[in-house]
């Protein structure tokens, strides 16, 4: 039953990021200015606060295409908005677990907290992940015509 | 210098300027700015930040927060807050070189600016010059940690133009002038002159990191492994070269025993430094908990004189650091010895137990203070004042912020040394006081822009700009081709190019492009939303167009400086398309907010926010329970620092009776009330019936008490008292001749029922003064202190010196060996251990007097803490809404906080906590009205099910139900544009302009290949 | 809380309808909302005003075709201006306590009367049966009355009520004991408010002993039913796992909503799958299969399913509706609760257990979840 996609080139993982502005998007800012080397597989989705980070937005993009999906949000206690960073924790808790519990892969879903001074960090965090979801293969979700 | 441009600047009496670019000039600024002031900031370093940018995380949060002293909602770190704001001026690398005031008491101020070099309306921030520069200096932030080259930024984390060429350390060999593809190099830059007239002048240039090296027998600088705090605080943060891992610098492992050393130029009068630093204390926690948190092995001893963690939260602070397995030693090492070969140490410590010893450790971190510095000295000698004994800047105890000049203020840590919760209260109350030495604002007059074009219901016509950034971006994307890939995008009518888009010329650039097409969406591919989406709203906003209408799309750190290339920037394009092409458009408008505040209580607090109100042009109303004004003022006879309060309360008093902006309502309790920041509505239950008012903001300023002792047998003798028993008594005259024995901590610092865990912080300093008053009645008076940490912090330390030297005797206990009172006719007598002789002492005293400290009123503070929607924290004491960056604010917007109500403070640091809430509230609803947020929630009234869930997840109380309408309702004044609520609403019936659900989806699959 | 003794304890059917019609003649509510017998055999949930009109009235119906809190949220969602008695099974009281949190159901002027629940079978098998639905309800009752739930010859429970771990009533001002009661008895229990307007109605007396055993039989009941659940699940996670499993599951899903539109969780006035949102323009089709090689259609429908998992997770209750409404017979119940137990349990939540315990997705702790989640942990 299973179908592979039809490419034949070698998998390059692809990774949507939600960052919130405030912390992990001027990390990533930071990243970038100081030169920050970080595989190309990533796409970055600019919101105000990991809180605005909706499950829906996090399985339309497994189902169509992305092979991970990293949020990334200020350290816990340090919320532009008090408690976005919280709140999403518990929802992406939830997206997890049950993904684990149907046999999906979780592990595709990356919740961090990465501070506006944290360039590196981000760009560790996007090397380490790519080759994570690397080994991991493509998305079981799109290849599947029929999910 | 005489081809340096002469150019003028500010506009004279309206103007305010501020000397000192770290927390407390910048909290100044922004709390200017925003009550409308033009604002001056100068800065002697290239960048803005003072200490802060070396801090990565602060006690007791163990996070940052500064972000919180915005006067509203939070937005950027406030060095970028005030790059961006429009009343507030930069001037960096700049050092003031005259002053002169006129017979107006105006002041022209001659500021040199030094030469950057870097022209930072071409620097493209490419890092070529840098890589290319052969010189290699240590690094000053961070104190020589790292090394630099001579063309640098100042401090790493600064993001956008912040090259400097250090022209001491650069041999001109112009490599970095070749290697910069724009051009914007110029070694031979000349300094420029600045003239700036203001009306007044907020000085806070900081104090200065004590160099450790002059502590020569401690070892720094000829032991590789003997750190400065500062040097380990840039170890710790995450960009260090360790990536925050303590590391032992002679060998790059992990130490095993680090040992931090107190009081390295604090305390030594000997040495010049005989102030506390007032911060070491708390800091060299933080250090010790993060290094035990990153080396979990490593055993962290701290080596100290007293812990004086004074501030609220710190005791509980203090609390952690010991369950966290810190050991602390009461003694202070005097020598440090390396071992040669491992290089590890050995320290040389003389206690109060009996003998010295020599103590190994393997990394040593001294916990340097504070030094006023001269630099701070000279700028406020330039003004005309002198700064105190202590060669800080002082100032008189009842007018905290003063100088003796008129129209100059002093905030932060070269008026004393002070953390930065602190500083950031400096700063506010001295912009309180300058904006009402500038003059009474009215409420703030809106720009008056062109009603933007109405593009709703037409068809979508997208304009692509892109910026080439001066050929960073285009030597590293294929601009053509991401040309076609734009214009394959639906809906897109134009793709144009500029060479800066955020340059002023390229902006405007933008903005011609984008009218040319006849376009009515627009996505400019450049950078970071944080650096340009800002800038090209406002230059759309002002040539009448929505600023909605424009999407950024981050093509240069998202995508290209990271090795993204053209794919990723052409995704990224696509997306930013798709999400412009449904972008919705907000009303642009204002809310209105009443200029009226009401003060809650009548003490020294509310009276000095009442005034400091009033002066800055809004209407008061001063409720105080009790048939007088006064508080804790009227038993407070004399201070420490010698002032008089009972004089004080007469003339706060005086003032406030007289001022017509405030009225006053004795014998009044605020009853109901209801509404929110910028319209309450309050009922008062006055003498002569109820008063309903109508007001934008409430200070609370309910106070606190000196507790009442149940230990230590007070009420079994009246030769028991508290210290305030005693002040009076001293007051009157009525002490005779005797021996006096006072005891500290009086259930204080202690978790056991019925005792007050945190520390009272005014009860050292009030026994240190009721003993030095005793000894001035009766010089031969004998009198014994037994404490626990003696907490005379900052310049107090002088009176504490002062106290010993005059006779007093300082004896530590600890809590499992507690002093023994024993009431015994007209003498008591008092057990206690002296650790010196390690013997039990018995005294016969003529008085105990008891520390007790202070408690609120935690039944009322809870129920007005009811009535105004905020919280109260687990002692009964008002919570703030940031402890670092917001302690004048509780925790709902248009709510603030003065004085002891919100935790323990001596008089002159309540009123500098009343003139910070005042100078926060007026930036707020003084200039009486808000705008509405252009990515402001809404409800989708047809598919809303009145479930609630987005009114739970509110952090700021914005979204309420309709039980009539079955639908939720947006309060826009409160609305931060947060998101929270778009996300826990299932079905979307919540959204935000800017990012609905369609946008998202929309961009989402532009990203996905 | 106090326990009393109704009329005729004998025939829990009667003693309900007497009690129910007594609440009206009385004047103690002005409506009650009951199963009663209807046509074709089977009951249908009906809000009565005329106590004449009660007869038949049946709260231990022998089916559930529709979510009783869910008819309770149709009546209170906006003020119903009369008092209402709404007579509830546990699994629809517990939606109930979920739906009070969330603003759809208004209790100002309702009085929740719950009963212990012997089970419910299929509504289409008992049509074909052909059973008396007041026999059926006796035979449920016996048979519960009995300790072991069981239904009348012939037909079997629900799989829903079969892994029910929450049979008794355990919440409500006005509670009809039947566990442990003896065959055929019923108990009432009230709020003492309510039990002293029942027994000054006459409609029951106070005190009167708790059924014997009740609180041992139903535990006992409930273990069975939790290692029942547990199993059921565990089978069923071994079965569906992976994308394969996901795919099966609903392979032949024709996207009616219909477990949607009858779970009482998903309270949506507009689910946002048939919002504008997901109305997208045909291009965006044509551009998944170019993308994929080939798209079903209509598409996003697991998508659908794992969002409303998302959403209805913390709060599922397992009344099992979603697969009773299910035209094509999808396992949908099994799947979903089992899902939701997992997540319940992570959070510590029981839904239907009090309405002092906030709906998950508003509230959070400190110091749960403290790890960064994702691989390399």
């Amino acid at each position: 039953m299973a179908e592979t996609a039809p490419k034949t080139e070698a998998f390059e993982p692809r990774i949507v990021a939600f960052l919130c502005h405030w912390c992990t998007y001027t990390g990533a800012d930071l990243a970038g200015t100081t030169r920050q080397q970080y595989p190309p597989n990533i796409r970055v989705v600019h919101l105000m606060c990991s809180g605005a980070v909706d499950v829906v937005y996090v399985l339309k993009a497994l189902m169509d295409g992305a092979d991970g999906v990293l949020i990334g949000g200020c350290h816990p206690g340090d919320c532009h908005y008090e408690s976005g960073n919280y709140k999403a924790r518990r929802r992406v808790a939830i997206l997890r677990n049950i993904l684990g519990q149907l046999g999906i892969p979780e592990d595709r879903i990356w919740l961090r907290w990465i501070s506006a001074s944290e360039g590196k960090k981000f760009a560790e965090t996007v090397t380490e992940m790519t080759e994570a979801i690397r080994a991991m293969g493509p998305c079981e979700f799109k290849q599947h015509w029929d999910v | 210098m005489d081809e340096a441009l002469n150019e003028q600047t500010g506009q004279g009496s309206d103007t305010a300027l501020v000397v000192g670019g770290g927390l407390a000039g910048m909290q100044a600024a922004l709390v200017l700015a925003e009550q409308g002031r033009r604002v001056v900031l100068v800065e002697a370093r290239p960048a803005l930040g003072g200490f802060f940018p070396l801090l990565d995380n602060q006690f007791p949060t163990q996070s940052c927060g500064v972000c919180f002293m915005a006067c509203d909602t939070p937005t950027y770190c406030p060095f970028v807050q005030c790059e961006l704001h429009p009343n507030v001026e930069v001037v960096t690398f700049a050092a003031v070189e005259g002053v002169e005031r006129d017979a107006e008491g105006r002041f022209r101020v001659r500021l040199v600016e030094r030469p950057t070099c870097v022209d930072p309306d071409a620097c493209t921030d490419c890092g070529a010059c840098e890589e290319v520069c052969p010189v290699s200096v240590p690094r000053e932030f961070g104190d020589g940690l790292e090394t630099r080259k001579a063309v640098f930024r100042y401090y790493p984390k600064a993001v956008g133009k912040a090259y400097v060429v250090d022209p001491d350390a650069c041999t001109r060999c112009g490599k970095c002038v070749e290697a910069c593809d724009p051009g914007a190099i110029d070694l031979d830059a000349e300094p420029r002159e600045v003239v700036v007239e203001a009306g007044a002048v907020v000085l806070a240039p900081g104090a200065d990191a004590f160099p450790a090296s002059r502590r020569e027998e401690l070892g720094y600088g000829r032991y590789p492994n003997v750190l400065s705090a500062v040097r380990f605080e840039r170890m710790l943060a995450a960009g260090s070269p360790s990536s925050g891992r303590p590391v032992r610098p002679s060998d790059g492992r992990p130490p095993r025993s680090i040992a931090f050393v107190q009081c390295v130029g604090s305390r030594d009068a000997e040495g010049g430094q005989g102030h506390c630093s007032s911060v070491c204390c708390m800091f060299a926690l933080k250090q010790a908990l993060f290094a035990k948190e990153r080396l979990p092995e490593a055993e962290v001893t701290v080596y100290y004189m007293d812990l004086r963690t004074f501030g609220k939260g710190y005791e509980a602070y203090l609390r952690r650091a010991e369950a966290a397995g810190i050991r602390f030693v009461r003694a202070v090492p005097s020598v440090v010895r390396e071992v040669p070969g491992s290089r590890d140490l050995l320290l040389q410590v003389a206690g109060e137990g009996p003998a010295s010893a020599e103590v190994p450790h393997d990394l040593v971190v001294l916990s340097t203070g504070f030094c006023p510095g001269t630099a701070g000295q000279d700028l406020l000698r330039a003004f005309g004042a002198e700064p105190d004994a202590s060669g800080f800047g002082g100032g008189p105890e009842f007018e905290p912020c003063a100088t003796a000049v008129p129209g100059v203020y002093l905030a932060g840590a070269f008026r004393e040394p002070r953390d930065i919760p602190e500083s950031v209260l400096d700063g506010a109350r001295a912009a309180a006081l300058a904006a009402e030495r500038l003059g009474a604002a009215d409420a703030a007059e809106e720009p008056r822009l062109p009603a933007p074009a109405d593009f709703r219901g037409e068809e979508p016509r997208v304009a692509v700009v892109l910026c080439e950034c001066e050929g960073f971006n285009t030597d590293r994307a294929d601009f053509d081709a991401l040309d076609r890939a734009a214009r394959e995008v639906p809906g897109v009518v134009a793709v144009e190019r500029v060479a800066h888009a955020c340059s002023r010329a390229g902006l405007e650039e933008v903005r011609n492009r984008f009218a040319a097409a006849e376009a009515n969406r627009l996505v400019l591919g450049a950078c970071s939303h944080r650096i340009v989406e800002q800038l090209v709203r406002g230059v759309l906003r002002r040539s009448g167009f929505h600023p909605g209408l424009v999407t950024v799309a981050n093509l240069r750190e998202a995508c290209l400086e990271a090795g993204g290339g053209t794919r990723a920037a052409a995704d990224a394009v696509a997306a930013a398309v798709r999400e412009a092409w449904y972008a919705g458009f907000p009303e642009l408008r204002s809310e209105s907010l009443e200029r009226t505040v009401l003060v809650v209580g009548g003490g020294a607090a509310g009276m000095e926010a009442a005034l400091r109100l009033a002066g800055l042009g809004l209407s008061v109303h001063l409720v105080e329970k009790e048939p007088a004004l006064g508080g804790n003022l009227a038993t407070s006879r004399f201070t420490l620092r010698g002032g008089d309060p009972q004089a004080l309360r007469e003339d706060l008093a005086a003032r406030v009776e007289a001022h017509p902006a405030v009225k006053v309502h004795l014998g009044t309790r605020v009853e109901a009330a209801t509404g929110r920041l910028g319209a309450f509505r309050s009922v008062l239950q006055t003498p002569e019936g109820e008063v309903e008012l109508l007001h934008g903001a409430v200070v609370l300023a309910t106070g606190a008490r000196e507790a009442e002792p149940r230990s230590y047998g007070y009420g079994q003798s009246p030769r028991i008292v508290t210290q305030k028993e005693f002040e009076a008594l001293l007051a009157e005259g009525r002490v005779p001749e005797g021996r006096v024995v006072m005891i500290q901590c009086v259930e204080s610092r202690e978790e056991a029922e019925g005792c007050r865990p945190w520390c009272s912080r005014v009860c050292c300093t009030h026994a240190l003064k009721n003993a030095r008053r005793l000894l001035d009645l009766h010089p031969g008076a004998g009198i014994t202190v037994l404490y626990r940490d003696l907490r005379a912090y900052g310049t107090y330390e002088a009176q504490y010196r002062d106290a010993r030297d005059r006779g007093v005797v300082f004896v530590s206990y600890d809590l499992d060996r507690r002093p023994r009172v024993e009431p015994d006719g007209e003498r008591v007598r008092v057990r206690y251990i002296d650790p010196a002789l390690g013997q039990e002492v018995t005294e016969e005293a003529d008085w105990v007097v008891l520390s007790v400290g202070m408690a609120p009123d935690a039944a009322e503070n809870a129920r007005l803490a009811d009535l105004y929607g905020v919280e109260v924290d687990a002692h009964g004491f008002f919570r703030e809404k940031n402890p670092k960056a917001a302690l004048a604010d509780a925790t709902r917007p248009g709510v603030y906080l003065a004085g002891l109500c919100h935790g323990p403070k001596h008089i002159e640091e309540s009123l500098v906590h009343a003139g910070a809430a005042a100078g926060r509230c007026a930036a707020v609803v003084g200039r009486g009205a808000r705008p509405v947020s252009e990515n402001v929630s809404y409800v989708v009234e047809k598919i809303c099910s009145r479930c609630g869930v987005c009114v739970e997840v509110c952090p700021y109380g914005a979204r309420s139900l309709d039980m009539d309408e079955n639908v939720a309702r947006v309060d826009p004044v409160l609305c931060r544009a947060c998101g929270a609520c778009t996300m826990a609403c299932p079905n979307k019936a919540a959204q935000q302009y800017g990012s609905s659900p369609k946008q998202m989806l929309m961009a989402l699959d532009e990203l996905l290949g | 809380m106090k326990t009393g003794a109704l009329p005729s304890p004998s025939d829990p059917l009667a003693a309900a309808e007497a009690l129910l019609r007594g609440l009206l003649e009385h004047d103690l509510v002005d409506e009650v909302l009951v199963p009663a017998r209807a046509a074709g055999g089977t009951t249908a949930l009906g809000l009565f005003a005329d106590p004449a009109r009660l007869e038949g009235a049946n709260p231990w119906s022998p089916v559930m075709p529709v979510q009783g809190a869910r008819a309770v949220s149709n009546l209170t969602f906006t003020d119903p201006g009369r008092r209402v008695a709404v007579v509830l099974r546990p699994c629809e009281a517990r939606a109930a306590v979920e739906l009070i949190k969330l603003h759809q159901i208004r209790t100002e002027r309702v009085v929740f009367v719950t009963v212990d629940c012997p089970g419910t079978v299929e509504v289409t098998a008992f049509q074909a049966s052909g059973l008396d639905p007041a026999d059926a309800s006796r035979s449920l009752l016996a048979a519960a009355a009995a300790g072991e739930p069981a239904a009348p010859e012939g037909l079997s429970l629900r799989t829903a009520c079969t892994v029910c771990e929450h049979p008794a009533a355990a919440w409500g001002q006005i509670r009809l004991l039947t566990f442990g009661a003896g065959a055929g008895g019923v108990a009432v229990e009230a709020e003492d408010e309510w039990a002293d307007r029942l027994a000054g109605a006459g409609l029951a007396s106070f005190p009167a002993d708790p059924p014997a055993g009740r609180a041992e039989a139903v535990e006992a009941l409930a273990a069975r039913r939790r290692k029942a659940r547990d199993e059921l699940f565990e089978r069923f996670r071994a079965e569906a796992r992976g994308i394969e499993g996901l795919k099966e599951a609903f392979a032949t899903c024709i996207r009616c909503y219909n477990c949607m539109e009858n779970c009482p969780i998903c309270y949506c006035k507009q689910c946002i799958f048939k919002s504008p949102t997901f109305d997208h323009p045909g291009e965006l089709y044509a551009r998944w299969a170019e993308r994929k090689g080939a798209q079903r259609m209509p598409a996003e429908t697991v998508l659908f399913h794992l969002t409303r998992l998302n959403h209805m997770a913390t709060s599922c209750i397992g009344c099992g509706l979603c697969e009773t409404a299910c035209p094509m017979g999808l396992p949908v119940a099994t799947l979903f609760r089992s899902v939701a137990q997992g997540v319940q349990a992570m959070l510590e939540y029981e839904p239907g257990r009090s309405l002092d315990d906030p709906i998950p997705l508003t509230v959070f702790r400190e110091d749960e979840l403290q790890e960064e989640s994702g691989a390399g942990e």
